[in-house]
C-alpha cells in the first residue's frame, strides 16, 4: 500500500523508471524495508533505545532481540537524589514491557556467556544460542579494582554506587548514619568516566543534605583529574559559595590506598584523608563483554594511547573497528563523546538507522549528529545544566562539538530544577516507552 | 505513518533528488542470507514508511526532551512546521547561551537542517 503510493507519487512527479531506480540507488529510500536478525545486548540507555528504534524504524522484516538479565533498569540519572532521600530507587525503575508490547522487541532474560563473531552467534546464560546478522553491544562500564586494605567486612563498606541499584540504597544508609561531626569522602577516577558532572553533583547534593538534615558535616572531593571535568564555573561556585565551608575540593588526588579499617584514603601528593563514609568511584573500563570477551573488541586508544579499555567504533554506524558486524554503543565505546545516558540514546538512534540501511541495501547517513544534555541538581531546589551538540567531522572521522560548543548554564536556579524533571521524564520515555 | 506517506511523498521525492544530487554515496549490497520474520500484530503497527524522511535523523536529536516524534505531553513539538521552527530558533539563538539550553541547539543546525527538522515534525501527529 505504502510502496504503491510512493510509486504513484513519483510517477505524478514526472519521473521515469530509470530516474526512480536512480533515486533508490542513491538515496536513503528503503522501499523493501530491512531484513534480518539483530541481537542487542544490554538494556541500559543505549541498548534499549537501539532496540526500540530498530523496530520503530526498521519495519516488519527486522527481528530484534534484547538480551538483558535484569527485569528492571534502575536509572543512574537521578540516583544521587536517592542518596539524599529525595527519590526512592523504585521511582527510578523502568521495565521493558513497552518494548515488547508496543514495538515487538523480543526480550530475553539472560546474559551473554560467549560470542562467536565468525559464526555470527552468541551463547546465553540460559544455554540457548542466538544467530545474528548484526550484533549490538551496550554493556556499559565495569571497574578496575580499588587499592583496598583492611578486613573483608570493612572493605565491603567501601561503595561506588556508580551503577544504580543495591549499592545506591546501601550508600544512602551510610550517609544517613552520619553525624554533624562526620566527613563524607568521594573519590573521582581519572577520565574517562561515566557522567562527567555526576561526582560533583553527588558532592553537592550530599553537602546540601548534611546542611539541611544533619546541621553539620563535611564533604571532601578527591579528584584524580587536574580540575573539575564538567561545568567548571557552576561547580566552582557551588563549592566556594553555595556549599562554602562544607565542600573541600582536592584536584590531582591520585588514590594510592584505601584502609577500610581506619577509613583513611591515601593519595600521591595530596595527603591522607579520614572519613566516616568513603564513596570510592573506581577507574572505569568498558563492560566485560568488551574487555574480557577475548575477541579483540577493546581496541580504542586510551588516554595515553594504550588500547584495551574501550571499543573502537566507526561513529557513522557504531560498528566495531576490530570485529565486523558487531556494534558497540554508549559508555563501552571509545569515542570523542562523553559517557552518559542522554548521549547514549542519541548514539543508539544513529546506530539503529545505520543498521537498517546496512540490512536493506540503503546508504548510511554520512552526516550524523548527536547531542549531550544534562541537568544537575546543586541543592534540593536548584539545578544547573550542560549541553553540547556534535556533528560528524569527515576529516578526523570523529564527532566534534558544533555551534556554541560545550556550554554550561549561567548558574543554578529553580527554573532549571523544574526543567530537569521534565527532561528526565521525557528522556526515559523516549528510551523505554 | 500511513497518512504521512500519502501527503508528503511528492515532497520527499523532490527533497531526495535535491539532497542526493550532491551526495557521494557508497552502495551497500543487501545481505542475501537474511530471512524475513513473520510479522506479528505489534510488527504491523510498526511498519515503516516507504521512504525515510530526510529530516528524521536530525529530528531524532529532539526526541530525548520533546518525546519520540516530538509527541511528549510536556514540551510537545509534533506538528510544528519549518517556518515556525525557524522563528523559534532565531529567538533562541539571540539569547545568551547560558540562559536557555535551547540556544545551544539552535546554534548547532544550519538553516537547511532546521527546515528539514521542521518539515519532519509538521508530519507528526499534533
Amino acid at each position: 500500500m505504502e510502496r504503491r503510493n510512493f510509486l504513484q507519487s513519483l510517477g505524478a512527479a514526472g519521473l521515469s523508471l530509470a530516474a526512480f531506480r536512480s533515486v533508490l540507488a542513491h538515496s536513503s529510500v528503503t522501499p523493501l524495508g530491512a531484513n534480518g536478525r539483530v541481537v542487542v545486548v544490554g538494556g541500559g540507555m543505549g541498548g534499549t533505545t537501539a532496540a526500540k528504534f530498530l523496530r520503530l524504524w526498521g519495519g516488519p522484516g527486522l527481528d530484534v532481540t534484547l538480551v538483558e538479565p535484569n527485569a528492571t533498569y534502575f536509572s543512574n540519572i537521578f540516583s544521587n537524589m536517592v542518596l539524599t532521600g529525595e527519590r526512592s530507587l523504585s521511582q527510578l525503575g523502568f521495565s521493558y514491557a513497552a518494548l515488547k508490547s508496543k514495538y515487538g522487541v523480543k526480550v530475553v532474560s539472560a546474559s551473554v556467556t560467549s560470542m562467536d563473531p565468525g559464526a555470527q552467534r552468541v551463547t546465553l546464560s540460559n544455554g540457548t544460542t542466538l544467530s545474528y546478522d548484526r550484533l549490538v553491544l551496550s554493556p556499559g562500564i565495569d571497574f578496575e579494582p580499588l587499592p583496598l586494605s583492611g578486613s573483608a567486612a570493612n572493605q565491603a563498606k567501601i561503595l561506588h554506587a556508580w551503577q544504580a541499584g543495591a549499592q545506591t540504597t546501601a550508600l544512602k544508609a551510610q550517609i544517613q548514619s552520619m553525624t554533624r561531626a562526620d566527613t563524607f569522602i568521594i573519590t573521582i577516577p581519572p577520565k574517562p568516566y561515566r557522567c562527567p558532572p555526576g561526582p560533583y553533583e553527588r558532592a553537592c547534593v550530599v553537602a546540601d543534605y548534611l546542611k539541611r538534615v544533619k546541621r553539620g558535616g563535611k564533604v571532601v572531593i578527591l579528584d584524580a583529574n587536574n580540575g573539575i571535568q564538567a561545568e567548571p564555573v557552576n561547580f566552582t561556585r557551588a563549592f566556594d559559595v553555595t556549599h562554602k565551608g562544607i565542600i573541600t575540593y582536592v584536584p590531582n588526588a591520585i588514590i594510592t590506598g584505601i584502609d577500610a579499617d581506619t577509613m583513611t584514603v591515601s593519595t600521591a601528593g595530596a595527603g591522607s584523608f579520614r572519613g566516616k563514609v568513603i564513596n570510592a568511584i573506581p577507574t572505569h573500563r568498558a563492560g566485560n563483554l568488551i574487555t574480557a570477551s577475548g575477541i579483540g573488541l577493546a581496541n580504542a586508544p586510551g588516554p595515553n594511547g594504550v588500547p584495551g579499555k574501550y571499543a573502537g567504533v566507526d561513529v557513522l554506524t557504531y560498528e566495531s573497528t576490530a570485529v565486523p558486524l558487531v556494534h558497540v554503543l554508549g559508555d563501552a565505546s571509545g569515542t570523542t563523546q562523553p559517557k552518559a545516558g542522554h548521549i547514549a540514546n542519541a548514539e543508539a538512534k544513529v546506530c539503529a538507522a545505520a543498521i537498517i540501511e546496512l540490512l536493506s541495501g540503503g546508504t548510511v547517513n554520512q552526516e550524523p549528529m548527536t547531542n549531550s544534555s544534562c541537568f544537575t541538581p546543586i541543592t534540593r531546589t536548584t539545578a544547573s545544566w550542560l549541553s553540547v551538540v556534535y556533528r560528524y567531522d569527515p576529516s578526523t572521522q570523529t564527532m566534534v562539538p558544533t555551534g556554541n560548543g560545550v556550554t554550561e548554564s549561567l548558574g543554578a536556579d529553580s527554573e532549571n530544577y523544574s526543567d530537569m524533571l521534565t527532561w528526565f521524564t521525557n528522556l526515559m520515555a523516549d528510551t523505554f516507552r | 505513518m500511513l497518512k504521512i506517506c500519502r501527503t508528503s511523498v511528492a515532497l520527499f521525492a523532490v527533497l531526495l533528488l535535491a539532497t542526493t544530487a550532491c551526495r557521494d554515496t557508497d552502495i551497500v549490497t543487501p545481505d542475501a542470507s537474511v530471512t524475513r520474520a513473520a510479522p506479528s500484530p505489534a510488527e504491523q503497527r510498526t511498519a515503516p514508511s516507504a521512504a525515510v524522511h530526510p529530516g528524521r535523523a536530525l529530528a531524532a536529536n529532539c526526541f530525548q526532551c520533546h518525546g519520540t516524534n516530538g509527541e511528549a505531553s510536556e514540551l510537545k513539538i509534533a506538528g510544528i512546521g519549518a517556518s515556525a521552527l525557524q522563528e523559534k530558533f532565531a529567538e533562541m539563538r539571540a539569547e545568551h547561551p547560558g540562559r536557555n539550553i535551547m540556544n545551544v541547539h539552535a546554534r548547532a543546525y544550519t538553516h537547511a537542517q532546521i527546515n528539514l527538522i521542521g518539515d519532519y515534525f509538521s508530519k507528526q501527529e499534533y
